[in-house]
């Protein structure tokens, strides 16, 4: 460019002239070539509906996006659910993996993207968990007293499902326990019963079983109680307004992850057999609780 | 030797004393080190623990405020580190005493009052009062064997609860073990320098007492004069001692050398006494001989029967002087030594040895201020002693010399020499040298000391056999006694 200010000032001569306009041609076309690589980078938010503390995986996993996509794609991590729900809400992702109650709870700005796939079907349950050597506990009623750990209070399975099923049961979620918190993670819940902290837990049963055969330590101080029945599993959703080249290359390419190599590798750290295309009918029983939960 | 014996010598019991004092020395040392490292240890940990404990207060409390039991517990449960290991309990309680959240859930569950864990606690708590302290303060024997930190956790001036930082003593040990191992080898190294250091110095101490003692005990067992005072060139006591100890080799010296005179004095008391009885036996017929001898000189005119009366009175003197001597503490008399009295010897001598050669020389001229019949009996014995020695064809020498100080009698003989083992006994009495000597040379011996003289022989084959006798002669020494009052008998 200094070259080019400095034909100006010298006055136009039509040699430099035509090698300064090869030169600027040629720069404007790496640009152009750069930025479609660059591009606007995809942000993805991630909650702990899966074991999100898996930094190498997570790279691993962003490299093989960026790599098929042909744009930068970034991960956004927060530790609660309803951060990630406000920044899809504010346009700051443009796509998240979230459980299926802020789904439905957000279906007017986000789409299903894809629906990960869990021992062959789309779906997963909620586990009742208590520490390993509470031999006693045989179900919901058996609480009573105990100091109970929710995984997040947007969760399906760690908050929306106990609580529900406790109503039906005819227990108070608020008197029953001698007191119960928020573990923030499906991991934290497995961990605070595993150690104690908590005499029950809720858990996502995909995180559970994941952790059995990655970390069978931490699952064996733990006990399932009982196993919810089936609810659509947490989803990657899309912000509405995102492109629909950008939402079908991301969808295809989460599609076909099973497909080669190393993406089978991605899904076997996940502990999934693959992505699909899923459908909002999945989610009818998440749905059914919320409307008898009422609003919020 | 046995060991008990062995200890009981100071040979070893000074080097084992200095080796023991160090040994004492570095026992005491390393108590104070480790009862001061114990207390460091302690208020270290008490000051380490207040620094977590207003770490995690601070990071706990906003959990504590939103009701955030999961994040406390994660807290608590990542500050668990080298230092405060598993063996710490870290409890964070309401304003109530119930416990919010603790990294041992199963020991203090989770919305339970802390005084359900232990009666200890509850004591604890009764202790702390209805309200946790709003300042920091720690408990050393609250609980059984273990410290209790409290940290206040407080906000805008009201209490929310506190933090409980439980801690077993044993906390302490591994880096108690770690100073005191350190100390230890430290104490070790200098032990192992001043232990031989002690030992050497112990022996260089009980050296002299041991050489002193060797010395000591032969003290009755052996004559004074062999025994040696060890050198010992010190300005302390044991100088002193050592020095005390010559001074007493010397005593017990003088001591023994004045026995062996008195033994002499008696010897020669009992020998006087013998010869005064001789004495007055003869004593009694010389004055009738000498009576008569003086009836004779004045009885006749003849010069010849003169001569041989001068002759025999003078015999009969001499008999009579001899036989006095023989009494050593009494003078007999004292009439001062002439050279007339030498000639007499002379005379006396040759009448019985006339052969061989007698070379004389008496250079006396004035009188010798000294009693005559000792000196006259001292040269006869000398003299008569050399004739027999020098024999029928021996030579004798004789002289007399007086320089105004010393009497000099110097007689010499040519016969067979006198080994040095018969000189060392010669003056000796008879009956120590088993008769070799004879009574003579004792006698002769005896007078010269009396009289404050030296007697000295002096004997080879080339230049023969010489007895000197050096007299000290001083004017107002001698004056002639009262011949009556001496005279015994």
């Amino acid at each position: 460019m200094g070259g080019t200010r400095a034909a100006i000032r010298s006055g136009p001569r039509p040699r430099y002239r035509l090698a300064a306009l090869v030169i600027g041609l040629c720069l404007c076309t790496v640009l152009t070539l750069a930025s479609a690589w660059a591009g606007e980078p995809i942000r993805i938010g991630l909650t702990p509906v899966f074991l999100d503390d898996q930094v190498s995986l997570l790279q691993r996993w962003r490299g093989y996006l960026e790599e098929h996509l042909g744009r930068p794609v970034r991960f956004v991590q927060r530790t609660t659910y309803s951060e990630i729900n406000d920044l899809l809400a504010r346009g700051r992702v443009d796509a998240a993996w979230i459980c299926g109650a802020p789904y439905l709870r957000q279906r007017d700005v986000v789409d299903l993207l894809a629906v990960p796939v869990f021992h062959g079907e789309p779906r997963y349950r909620s586990y009742l968990i208590v520490p390993a050597d509470d031999n006693r506990t045989q179900g919901w009623t058996d609480l009573r007293g105990k100091v109970f750990a929710y995984s997040d209070p947007d969760s399906n399975s760690g908050s929306l499902y106990p609580k529900t099923v406790m109503r039906q049961k005819g227990l108070d979620p608020d008197r029953l326990f001698r007191t119960s918190f928020f573990a923030w993670g499906h991991r934290n819940v497995v961990e605070a019963v595993a150690s104690g902290l908590a005499g029950a837990g809720a858990v996502d049963g995909y995180v559970w079983e994941t952790l059995r055969r990655f970390e069978p330590g931490l699952t064996a101080q733990t006990r399932v109680v009982e196993r919810s029945r089936e609810f659509g599993f947490p989803p990657l959703v899309i912000r509405e307004g995102v492109a629909e080249s950008t939402r079908d290359a991301l969808r295809r390419v989460l599609i076909r992850m099973g497909d080669e190599e190393r993406g089978r590798a991605l899904l076997d750290a996940l502990n999934l057999d693959g992505f699909t295309r899923g459908s909002p009918q999945l989610y009818q029983g998440i749905g059914d609780m919320i409307r008898a939960e009422g609003p919020q | 030797m046995s060991l008990g014996r062995a200890l009981s010598s100071y040979r070893l019991r000074i080097p084992l004393s200095l080796v023991a004092a160090s040994a004492l020395t570095a026992l005491v040392l390393g108590s104070v080190v480790v009862l001061q490292t114990w207390r460091n240890v302690e208020r270290d940990l008490v000051t380490t623990g207040r620094q977590l404990g207003d770490a995690l207060a601070t990071a706990v409390k906003p959990a504590l405020r939103h009701d955030d039991v999961w994040r406390a517990f994660e807290t608590l449960r990542a500050s668990q580190g080298t230092l405060f290991d598993d063996r710490t309990a870290l409890i964070v309680v309401d304003a109530r005493y119930r416990v919010f959240a603790a990294n041992k859930p199963r020991r203090f569950p989770v919305a339970t009052p802390l005084a359900d864990a232990g009666a200890t606690y509850a004591a604890l708590i009764d202790k702390l009062g209805a309200a946790p302290p709003e300042t920091f303060s720690a408990f050393p024997d609250a609980l059984p064997d273990r410290w209790t930190l409290l940290i206040p956790i407080r906000q805008d001036g009201v209490s929310m609860g506190a933090l409980l930082l439980v801690y077993p003593d044993t906390l302490m040990w591994p880096r108690f073990q770690a100073i005191v191992g350190d100390a230890a080898l430290s104490i070790a190294l200098l032990m192992a320098t001043l232990a031989p250091l002690g030992w050497l110095w112990g022996k260089r101490i009980t050296q002299p007492i041991l050489s002193l003692t060797r010395s000591m005990s032969r003290v009755g067992r052996d004559p004074p004069g062999d025994i040696r005072a060890p050198m010992v060139d010190r300005d302390d006591e044991l100088g002193a001692l050592t020095a005390q100890f010559g001074k007493m080799l010397e005593a017990l010296k003088e001591k023994d050398a004045l026995e062996a005179r008195m033994v002499e004095q008696e010897r020669l008391a009992t020998v006087g006494e013998l010869a005064g009885g001789v004495a007055h036996e003869i004593n009694n017929p010389l004055y009738g001989l000498m009576t008569a001898v003086d009836t004779l000189r004045r009885g006749s005119a003849d010069p010849r029967v003169q001569r041989s009366a001068d002759l025999l009175e003078r015999g009969l003197n001499q008999i009579r002087e001899t036989v006095s001597a023989l009494l050593v503490e009494a003078r007999l008399d004292g009439h001062p030594l002439t050279r007339q009295d030498v000639e007499d010897v002379r005379t006396l001598a040759t009448a019985r040895y006339s052969s061989g050669v007698l070379s004389w020389d008496n250079r006396l001229q004035a009188p010798v201020p000294v009693p005559a019949t000792p000196i006259r009996q001292v040269l006869l014995n000398l003299l008569l002693n050399a004739l027999e020695a020098a024999g029928t064809a021996g030579n004798v020498a004789c002289r007399v010399v007086f320089d105004g100080e010393t009497l000099t009698i110097a007689v010499t003989n040519s016969g067979t020499a006198i080994t040095p083992e018969a000189q060392a006994k010669i003056f000796r009495p008879p009956q120590e040298t088993g008769g070799s000597g004879g009574l003579g040379l004792w006698v002769t011996h005896q007078i010269i000391r009396g009289m404050q003289g030296r007697i000295e022989v002096d004997s080879d084959e080339s230049s023969g056999t010489t007895f000197r006798v050096e007299l000290p002669v001083s004017g107002g020494q001698y004056r002639p006694a009262n011949a009556a009052g001496s005279h015994r008998g």
